[in-house]
């Protein structure tokens, strides 16, 4: 589908500013000339080179691969600027970007109202590429195809407001849009002074009754914490005055770490004492009469990060920030998710005393990944295609974020700490000519193994099955101690069948740098192992490896394993 | 299309919108109380009081009146009560956890387990100590490859009339193979082999045999698929998309591989020149119909769910939406219409069943891929009220035109008259690059129409007829014995073959 390129909305709305940018260009063209004029007849030089365009302010947006959304759910832009937005299109299908005016009078409605005006359209939409004939349309791309760009140039609209992108290829629109943030700043502060104390807090201390370190004005008057290089225990108190432009409310917004009170004509407006993160950002709006206004801002760090942000907004102006640090919710991208959302997953876990399975793409293991979780601390990912324990690790279990949301893609490492690998890239079983034989190597998929599934006991922990050849395997995983306690293990307990037993079936149960310790025990990279059932073998034919030979008797061969973590 | 299911907060100004018979609003709206979908079949949402997510990717019913719902998060939910004339007395209660994104679900009777098809793999569940959970998870056949891209999704069937289970396999991306049958149907067999079927498959939504039990799968607009469309799995097929032929290389199951076809070509030409190559049974054309079909139900309720015995009903992810398709085989290749049935789900579908008391359960989500339905997810019981109401039964290709019948007599006056009925032709490029427009448009005339003396039956004459297009007959002006319009006046009927002249 290629859909034409320039609509004639879009047309429309780029003509407009082509025209106003031509007309300016013709005016200083013409002062140009006037003035070269005079020079040529002042001093018969040469004529000065033309004015430099204004370069336009470039923005990038993405659509990453398998995400249905813009990488940039935010960004911002000061009225009249001029932009080149380069739309990038990585997903495997198409999409466009429709910048839309500002739904009147209302919060943002993310161009819905457009986005739903483009599905109506239905079998038109798509030789149209789905750009509907409506006033809200700003500027657009086409239908932008796979791994393909378009650029557009605009100049931004001199009102403030939110002007949202989205996608209008309907079904898109909902998870896939953004904001164009269109700014202007509100007044700065008209003075600032600094006390900065010392000491100890755990709360905000009563500064009148304390005597500065130090005093004195702040010069560009924005809001600093750095004002000695000092990080940990200090704490400052500023004090400023502030014009309102005019009668009306206005809202301020206040972030710390750790505490801050802001308070406003000596009445205390936002509260934000105690020792935290600079995490969310606290709002309280206002009614202010017209002319100047006296802040007071109280702050102190105990230890660990420092961070201070002040910002105020009004109906004439977009949140201006008062401090020189802007909080990440506050800056180009980051509007829409503060960072502790970011950091926010789906965290899965053991519950009721039971095992928690969780099957997906885990890193570290191939995309057959089976991630277990015991209430003891434990957890381990067991990898199908090899049929190996891949991965072992403490703590918490699985972040299922990346999977349960949007459509899932990637692959996601383990949720907790002390994560080993005891016999990484290989298979976990097979029958060698004789005892030095080489390892067989990796394959995609163990060769001759087949895996079985598993079944759940009634703590609902799983024994995993698969058979090479005619030997069938149970492989069951024993959670032992308590990561709490520091004692937290994994007895790995292998169950051999066959009615007719092979020669020469080993398991590989350890490789890498295994170093002997006392009792039996291996040492090797973050973890120690111990073969308790079974004899081992350590030998190197492709580097160490620790096998363990699988001896039947009556058709039936059993081998247990520990593994745990170093400390 | 109504939009009044979008919550208010996605919907600040309301549109009036219409899409599929806009054009004839004005003849319908002529009639004081213009039948609704609401009067025959109601969507009943099941109760989740504990808010769980449940973003439905399969259903499946059991003869003791169980449903199972798996989930893509990888849970498997059964159902009590279900089936009761009282929704609200159903119950969610967790029967298996832990696994990867299930979008097939059938229940065995014989051994009292539920195998479900996850990304990695046909699974057997069962509840061998019978504390309403599952125990054992067979791994049935991994034959498969999975690469670890999040495309490669796996759709499941029920069992077919030999026993077996049908997975469509999803391209890596939806646009390339990258790891083996990626883009192929399989059938694995009771005892686990698993038969390389049908190739040529690109973004397959569901699975679902007709009354006759031949498979049936949906395929999503793309490369080689100008349109979504219901598709005929008849085994050693090509189903249209070239991505997945190198794996002819490690099968001796079928084959030989067949010839590429051309690219920006028209399918009836390239059925010509790839012998394998199989039609779209029915068109569902994008934009239209919808834009992701997903699963495919039979009703074979005889009679319980409403007129539409032997016929399949088709979900909708992006619509939120059912259609509903009736089949003929002309020459050998199956062909029919598909006409809308009901819309208005909270969320894109994606699973349904229909128990055999004549409740259709339908689930999904939108997580990823937007709907007009609006919700996360949702998952619903459709009633049918008991009344019949006035639609266009069948409609099968005749040598000069098309007959239709109806599900109540018609008035003969209005189903007579040419001018009731009007029809446009088209088709889509059969092409690499991603969907495409309708091409190739033709008008065909409606010269006469004759209806039979129980007004059940219509012969349209038409003419031309174009092999290989759709043929979109809106019947604005056809009107019940009783006066009322067609509940859809529109059907798209796929015309792969004209029958002979007799």
């Amino acid at each position: 589908m290629h859909p034409a390129r320039l609509l004639p909305v879009f047309a429309a709305a780029l003509s407009l500013t082509r025209l106003q940018a031509q007309t300016q260009t013709q005016t200083q063209t013409q002062t140009q000339t006037q003035t070269q004029t005079q020079t040529q007849t002042q001093t018969q030089t040469q004529a000065p080179a033309p004015p430099p365009e204004p370069q336009p302010v470039v923005i990038n947006i993405k659509t990453p691969p398998g995400q249905m959304k813009y990488d940039r759910p935010v960004i911002s832009a000061t009225p009249g600027a001029k932009l080149r937005l380069v739309f990038e299109n990585q997903d495997e299908m198409p999409h466009n970007l429709v910048l839309c005016r500002p739904l009147e009078g209302k919060a943002s409605d993310k161009g819905l109202e457009v986005a739903q005006l483009a599905w109506a359209m239905g079998v038109e939409g798509m030789n149209k590429g789905w750009i509907p004939d409506s006033p809200r349309v700003l500027a657009h791309t086409g239908m932008v195809p796979a791994h393909q760009k378009e650029e557009l140039f605009l100049t931004v609209p001199m009102e403030p407001g939110i002007y949202p992108y989205v996608c209008t290829f309907p079904g898109h629109a909902m998870v896939m849009n953004g904001e164009l943030r269109v700014l202007t700043e509100g007044p700065k502060l008209t003075d600032l002074n600094f006390k900065l104390y010392l000491g100890d807090w755990k709360k905000l201390p009563d500064y009148s009754t304390l005597t500065p370190h130090r005093s004195g004005p702040i010069p560009d008057k924005l809001v600093d914490i750095k004002l000695e290089g000092m990080t940990e225990h200090f704490g400052v108190r500023y004090e400023g005055t502030f014009e309102v432009p005019q009668d009306g409310r206005y809202e301020f917004f206040l972030s710390s770490d750790d505490g801050s009170r802001l308070s406003i004509d000596d009445r205390a407006v936002l509260d934000n004492d105690g020792i935290h993160p600079a995490g969310t950002v606290k709002s309280r709006s206002l009614r202010l009469a017209k002319g100047p206004h006296r802040l007071m801002l109280d702050y102190f760090e105990n230890a660990g990060e420092e961070k201070l942000y002040l910002g105020w907004s009004g109906k004439q102006f977009s949140e201006t920030p008062l401090s020189k640090w802007v909080h990440p919710s506050r800056q180009d991208g980051g509007g829409a998710e503060a960072p502790e959302d970011r950091s926010t997953g789906i965290p899965l876990g053991p519950v009721n005393g039971e095992a928690v399975i969780y099957r997906n793409f885990i890193a570290g293991s191939s995309p057959r990944g089976i991630a277990v979780g015991y209430p003891n601390g434990t957890n381990l990912c067991f990898d199908a295609d090899q049929m190996v324990p891949a991965l072992f690790w403490r703590g918490a279990f699985m972040d299922a974020k990346r999977h349960w949301t949007d459509r899932g893609s990637g692959a996601q490492p383990p949720l907790g700490y002390d994560v080993f690998s005891p016999t990484p890239d290989a298979p976990c079983l097979a029958i060698l000519t004789d005892a030095n034989a080489a390892w067989p190597a990796k394959k995609p998929r163990a060769e001759g193994i087949r895996f079985r599934g598993y079944t759940l006991d009634a703590r609902r922990r799983p024994t995993f099955k698969y058979d090479l050849g005619c030997v069938s395997v149970e492989d069951f995983y024993e959670p032992v101690g308590d990561t709490k306690n520091n004692d937290g293990a994994i007895i790995r307990h292998l169950t051999f069948t066959c009615p007719k037993a092979p020669d020469g079936l080993y398991l590989r149960a350890a490789s890498g740098n295994l170093q002997p310790r006392s009792g039996g025990v291996w040492a090797g990279q973050g973890f120690q192992m111990k073969v308790v059932k079974g004899d081992a073998v350590l030998r190197d034919a492709n580097g160490p490896e620790l096998l363990v030979p699988v001896k039947f008797e009556n058709n039936r061969a059993t081998l247990e394993l520990l593994y745990r973590w170093n400390s | 299309m109504r939009f009044s299911r979008f919550p208010s907060r996605f919907c600040p100004r309301f549109i009036p919108v219409l899409t599929t018979g806009a054009a004839f609003a004005a003849a319908a709206s002529a009639f004081a109380a213009d039948p609704k979908e609401s009067d025959y079949y109601q969507i009943q949402p099941i109760p989740n009081p504990d808010k769980l997510v449940l973003e439905i990717g399969a259903l499946e019913h059991t003869p003791d009146g169980r449903i199972f719902a798996t989930t893509r998060r990888g849970d498997v939910f059964m159902v009590t009560d279900a089936l009761d004339k009282d929704v609200s007395k159903a119950g969610l209660k967790l029967f298996a956890g832990g696994l990867h994104e299930v979008l097939g679900a059938a229940w065995n009777e014989k051994n009292q387990s539920l195998y479900i098809t996850q990304r990695p793999e046909l699974t057997r569940l069962r509840d061998d100590d019978g504390d309403g959970r599952a125990d054992t998870f067979e791994t049935v056949s991994d034959g498969w490859g999975i690469s670890g891209d999040y495309h490669e999704y796996a759709f499941g069937s029920k069992f077919d009339r030999d026993g077996n289970m049908w997975v469509t396999l999803c391209l890596t991306g939806s646009f390339t193979s990258d790891i083996d049958y990626r883009g192929w149907a399989l059938r694995i067999t009771p005892d686990g082999r698993m038969l390389p079927t049908v190739c040529g498959v690109r973004s397959p939504g569901g699975i679902g045999f007709n009354a006759a039990g031949d498979a049936f799968y949906t395929d999503n607009q793309g490369p080689w698929n100008g349109s979504s469309s219901l598709k005929w799995l008849k085994p050693g097929s090509f189903a249209g998309n070239p991505m997945g032929n190198k794996w002819f290389n490690i099968t001796t199951e079928i084959g030989p591989r067949p010839p590429e076809p051309h690219d920006k070509s028209r399918m009836v030409i390239e059925r010509e020149r790839v012998p394998t190559l199989v039609p779209p049974a029915v068109m569902l054309p994008h934009a239209r119909v919808g834009q992701s079909p997903t699963a495919i139900i039979c009703d074979t309720t005889g009679g319980k769910f409403g007129p539409f015995q032997d016929q399949l009903f088709v979900a909708e992810q992006t619509f939120s939406n059912i259609a509903r398709v009736s089949l003929e085989k002309v020459n050998g290749v199956y062909q029919g219409v598909a006409i809308p049935f009901l819309e208005g789900f909270g969320s894109g579908l994606i699973g349904m069943t229909l128990s055999g008391n004549g409740y259709l359960f339908a689930g999904g989500s939108d997580r990823g891929w937007g709907s007009r339905g609006g919700k996360p997810y949702s998952f619903d019981r459709v009633a049918w009220t008991g009344k019949t109401p006035f639609e266009i039964l069948t409609m099968t290709a005749e040598p000069d035109g098309f007959s239709i019948t109806f599900t109540s007599p018609a008035d003969k006056e209005t189903a007579a008259s040419p001018a009731s009925y009007s029809m446009q032709a088209w088709t889509w490029a059969y092409r690499e690059e991603y969907g495409g427009s309708e091409v190739d448009q033709v008008t065909p005339v409606i010269s006469a129409v004759t209806v039979s003396p129980d007004g059940l039956k219509a012969r349209i004459k038409a003419s031309p007829l174009t092999k290989g297009h759709v043929h979109y007959l809106q019947s604005p002006g056809v009107r019940s014995a009783e006066g009322a319009p067609l509940l859809h006046k529109d059907a798209y009927y796929t015309l792969n073959e004209i029958p002979a002249g007799g």
